[in-house]
């Protein structure tokens, strides 16, 4: 399978000095996009698109394009950890650990982890697709929508064992999530539901505001209650970069991260995000120590960071293989080569060897290239964190009201964004844990689209999600967790029952 | 002193930005709604409009999908941004525009919170089913439909020009036809190619691709004449079953009260783009007819065809409201 | 704690009921016999109603040690912060994105952090500055204009 000539011929185009600056250019310009809150990386691309086209080969602009895409990915880690501030949805799962380690006085072994972390997935990514692109790309057509929902349902009852102070608010949260993922314009028929009058509320909410309301401003609020003395870092930042048993301990995350994001991230959809959700939980599983999860584990940025980048390189799999764009930003791509006039599609390697191959190559380089920019610059994001937090909260607050007003251009989305401050102000102070609720909101639509569109191929019978098997297979698994859990809290609780005094918080969850 | 080094930040970043030093409209960039969702053929249109538009506009013409919602929330964008020819909807005269409107109410009025600006290109649909299917011919779909109790059809959004042509088809032929509404064009032709529908369909844009790679294959198209980037494939006409409808019709318009001369500097500008060689090129490979229709005529053209999808209603008996 | 979770159960019903009532009586389940509008958002009103139910019953009693929603004084500074976010969104539309984005940063300085009043004109004109350069000049973000910008 393994077409050497066709990856050295890759290699060739790449090196010449115009894709070289083109990449990294690229490269930058994704790093910067994903650092900044608003503006993400298919609007950058959606940008570029004129541009490209004054470019003399399509090899050189879609160099640019993917290396602006895959460029965000390791950008988007970066607010996250510092700030709790997700850019995308696919760092959403960092906020948790990465943000924690962040006020351990950890920050730069975070970001240098996730730095790492998106190299060994990024070059798994563009390996395994090297390798096996078609053979892949044929599997992910088999999923249609039962097995979507299936596979929605599956991702989003992880996403609520995530954090695990009690599965019982994660599902509440994660609940929350779709409905209001629901607010809006049914993507089906068009209808307007839970609008209450009010017109802006007729478009559906936005990520990146919801997302900037409860963490952003709701962190905020939250570190203000600590008066005089609160600083971002409680501790000292003690070293610039991960130590060797930092890397030891998240060995096996950034493997496991990698293969998890190159198969998830395959499917069209949800790819990126739902990859780093396994990955959390795979890891949370895995480790020898789950109870550091949520308090600052490093195998929790180390995963999920590798996994959406993985998801990132494979993504282009269905792009270039099938002509099938999964996410906004491949989308972007594909118009892109359409208007160079090249079909993506399965004659794409053969009939355009130079794109294909060029591309790949580049992507080898682009990780290579991104890896050497971000490492000394977590030094100086780091600095960041020497701020003090009396100057810093009010700029934050200035970059979410700013960076969400830019969006859409919408001052109602700032309202919007404030009334999700105090929201997540309160969830927090209550012990509502939010991540499960962005991810719900992030899958709400794939999974009700699906949904529906498998009760119309069915014509109104739901054995349809039993009798596909990919789908049967899925909620099999789903069923399994959530048997498997139950059994662990129920054991748990009874020891603890033994064990006398029924504290607080401590034999409360695992209930549903 | 401080004034100087200030203009002269200023400039410097104005001129990185590329922002021009015309006084008259367009003085900012002007943004095409797309109220669909990327990679989808209003939205291949677009993105072929803003990639030639540097050559004839003095300022970027900017792409924003506003996709989901049946293509609703991009139109009362539209309708509810300020009229200064900054904010123009991009794709009116699609389904939604066409269509829909006789199905149910809308947040807007067709005819009186639009400015039509011109019309760009006309998108046939074909119906194709994917290459691994049985089904030859309409016949040979409608044969095995009638020995089922239904059948199912992938399409891009509910009551839109494609799902409508496929109810009649199955009026026409005396089948049960399940369309199944997908988040825009792309997404329902990834359910076609993986199998998962009986047949499906969209524009000639959308499915050509695939019908080079022998994925999937055209049955029918929905004029009244062969569409000239898929000549191969019959009329429904010719097969039997009279299902003709106009398509889905791509146009530019502008939220009412945009001024005159905006409205003729755009119908003006388009005009230049859509007789682009460049563009011209573009559009062929993208399989989209280029097809020009200046303001005036064009409102005169889509009263028209939005009476006849009316009457259509009417007679098959679709459900209206 | 427990009180508040009762509380914050209480309020989940109340939401689970809003959401049932609009999905079943405005949205209706089933459109000419295919899933409609009200579907899924019905059977999530229930599903959050059991949940809600279930996180009401969990936490009856009282707690061995009660805490109270805020330590003393705490919920100064937090609602102090956001009446001045508050303010900048009303302002936004009227005064313009930079004038507003220096009044936040000076407020909230001054006001909620108690710096002196130059250290806080100084930083909101240069947070204004960078906010200009960086968002407006640069992205060509379209702010709304007023007073002075």
């Amino acid at each position: 399978m393994f077409e050497f000539a066709g990856l050295l011929q890759g290699f060739e185009v790449a090196f010449t000095p115009v894709n070289l600056m083109w990449c990294l250019i690229g490269c930058l310009l994704g790093t910067a996009v994903g650092v900044l809150p608003g503006l993400g990386p298919a609007a950058t691309i959606a940008l570029l698109l004129p541009i490209s086209m004054k470019m003399g080969t399509p090899v050189t602009a879609i160099i640019l394009m993917s290396g602006v895409f895959y460029g965000a990915m390791y950008g988007g880690s970066t607010t996250s950890i510092l700030l709790k501030l997700p850019g995308e949805a696919a760092s959403v799962v960092t906020c948790i650990d990465g943000y924690q380690m962040a006020r351990n006085g950890r920050a730069g072994a975070a970001l240098g982890v996730a730095a790492i972390g998106s190299f060994v997935a990024g070059t798994v990514g563009v390996i395994g697709m090297t390798m096996m692109a078609p053979p892949l790309a044929e599997a992910a057509l088999k999923f249609g929508p039962p097995e979507y929902f299936s596979l929605t349902v599956l991702g989003l009852l992880l996403a609520t064992y995530l954090t695990g102070e009690s599965a019982l608010k994660g599902l509440i949260m994660a609940v929350i999530g779709l409905i209001l993922g629901c607010v809006g314009l049914d993507p089906l028929s068009g209808a307007v539901r839970f609008d209450f009058g009010i017109t802006a509320l007729q478009s559906n909410l936005d990520f990146v505001t919801l997302a900037m309301g409860l963490f952003g401003v709701g962190e905020i609020l939250y570190s203000l209650e600590k008066a005089g003395a609160a600083t971002l870092v409680t501790t000292r930042i003690e070293r610039i970069f991960p130590t060797l048993a930092d890397l030891a301990r998240s060995k096996w995350a950034m493997v496991r991260g990698s293969v998890i994001g190159f198969l998830v991230g395959i499917l069209p959809g949800g790819g990126a995000v739902l990859s780093s959700l396994v990955s959390y939980a795979v890891e949370k599983k895995a480790s020898k120590h789950p109870e550091e999860f949520g308090k600052g584990a490093i195998e929790g940025v180390a995963g999920p960071e590798s996994a959406n980048n993985a998801a990132a390189s494979s993504s282009f799999i269905p792009l270039l293989t099938l002509g099938i764009p999964g996410n906004a930003s491949t989308a972007m791509i594909f118009a892109a080569l359409l208007i160079h006039g090249i079909t993506p599609g399965p004659f794409l390697i053969k009939e355009h060897a130079d794109v294909f191959w060029g591309v790949v190559a580049s992507m080898y380089l682009g990780n290579v290239v991104l890896l050497i920019l971000n490492l000394p610059l977590i030094g100086i994001w780091v600095q960041l964190l020497r701020v003090p937090y009396a100057f810093m909260a009010p700029m934050i607050m200035v970059l979410t009201l700013v960076g969400v007003y830019s969006v859409n251009n919408s001052a109602f989305d700032i309202w919007v964004m404030l009334f999700m401050g105090v929201c997540g102000y309160v969830a927090r102070k209550l012990k509502f844990d939010l991540g499960p609720l962005l991810l719900a909101f992030v899958l709400g639509p794939i999974m009700e689209r699906s949904l529906r569109q498998a009760l119309l191929m069915s014509n109104g019978k739901a054995d349809i999600f039993f009798t596909h098997p990919i789908s049967a297979a899925l909620l099999g698994i789903a069923a399994l967790f959530v048997l498997y859990n139950l059994r662990l809290a129920w054991r748990k609780r009874r020891e603890a029952g033994a064990g006398a005094q029924p504290q607080q918080e401590a034999p409360q969850p695992r209930k549903e | 002193m401080k004034k100087r080094i200030w203009a002269a930040i200023a400039t410097a970043l104005g001129l990185l930005a590329g922002a021009g030093a015309s006084a008259a409209y367009p003085e900012k960039p002007i943004q095409l709604i797309v109220p669909y969702g990327a990679g989808g053929s209003t939205d291949l249109l677009a993105r072929a409009v803003a990639t030639v538009a540097p050559k004839y506009f003095p300022q970027p013409v900017v792409v924003v999908n506003k996709g989901g919602g049946g293509g609703i929330p991009g139109r009362v964008e539209v309708v509810r941004a300020k009229p200064d020819g900054y904010t123009l909807l991009f794709g009116w005269g699609s389904g939604e525009d066409l269509v829909v409107p006789h199905q149910r109410k809308l947040p807007y009025d067709l005819f009186t919170d639009f400015e039509t600006v011109c019309r760009l290109s006309i998108h046939s649909i074909a119906l194709a089913v994917p290459a691994s299917s049985p089904y030859k011919s309409l016949a040979d779909l409608v044969k095995a439909a009638k020995g089922k109790e239904y059948v199912t059809a992938s399409v891009s959004t509910k009551g839109a020009s494609v799902d409508v042509t496929f109810l009649l088809f199955g009026k026409a032929a005396g089948i049960k036809v399940n369309t199944i509404p997908g988040a825009g064009g792309a997404d329902a032709i990834t359910k076609l190619v993986g199998g998962h529908v009986d047949f499906g369909g969209g524009h000639p844009s959308e499915i050509l691709p695939h019908m080079k790679a022998g994925r999937l294959r055209a049955l029918a198209v929905a004029l009244e004449n062969r569409d000239g980037s898929i000549p191969d494939v019959p009329t429904f006409k010719e097969q039997g079953f009279d299902v003709v409808t106009a398509g889905s019709v791509k146009g530019v318009a502008a939220p009412k009260g945009t001024p005159k001369e905006v409205i003729a500097y755009l119908e003006k500008k388009f005009q230049e783009v859509a007789n682009d060689a460049e563009f011209k090129k573009i559009m062929g490979d993208l399989g989209q007819p280029v097809d020009y229709m200046n303001a005036a005529d064009y409102k005169v053209w889509f009263k028209k065809s939005y009476d006849q999808f009316g009457s259509l209603y009417k007679t098959l008996g679709i459900e209206t409201k | 704690m427990k009180s508040w979770q009762r509380y914050a159960g209480v309020f989940l019903l109340a939401l689970a009921g809003v959401v049932i009532q609009q999905s079943f009586w405005v949205l209706r389940l089933f459109d000419h016999g295919q899933p409609g509008s009200g579907l899924m958002p019905f059977g999530l009103g229930v599903i959050l109603a059991v949940l809600a139910v279930i996180l009401i019953a969990t936490n009856l009693g009282t707690d061995a040690a009660p805490e109270p929603f805020w330590e003393p004084k705490a919920w100064v500074r937090p609602l102090l912060a956001l009446a001045i976010t508050v303010l900048f969104a009303w302002l936004f539309d009227d005064v313009g994105a930079i004038t507003s984005v220096v009044v936040l940063v000076a407020c909230w300085l001054f006001l909620v952090e108690r710096k002196g009043a130059l250290v806080s004109a100084g930083t909101a004109a240069a947070t204004g500055l960078v906010v200009w350069l960086v968002f407006e000049r640069f992205l060509q973000t379209p702010f709304p204009r007023g007073l002075l910008f």
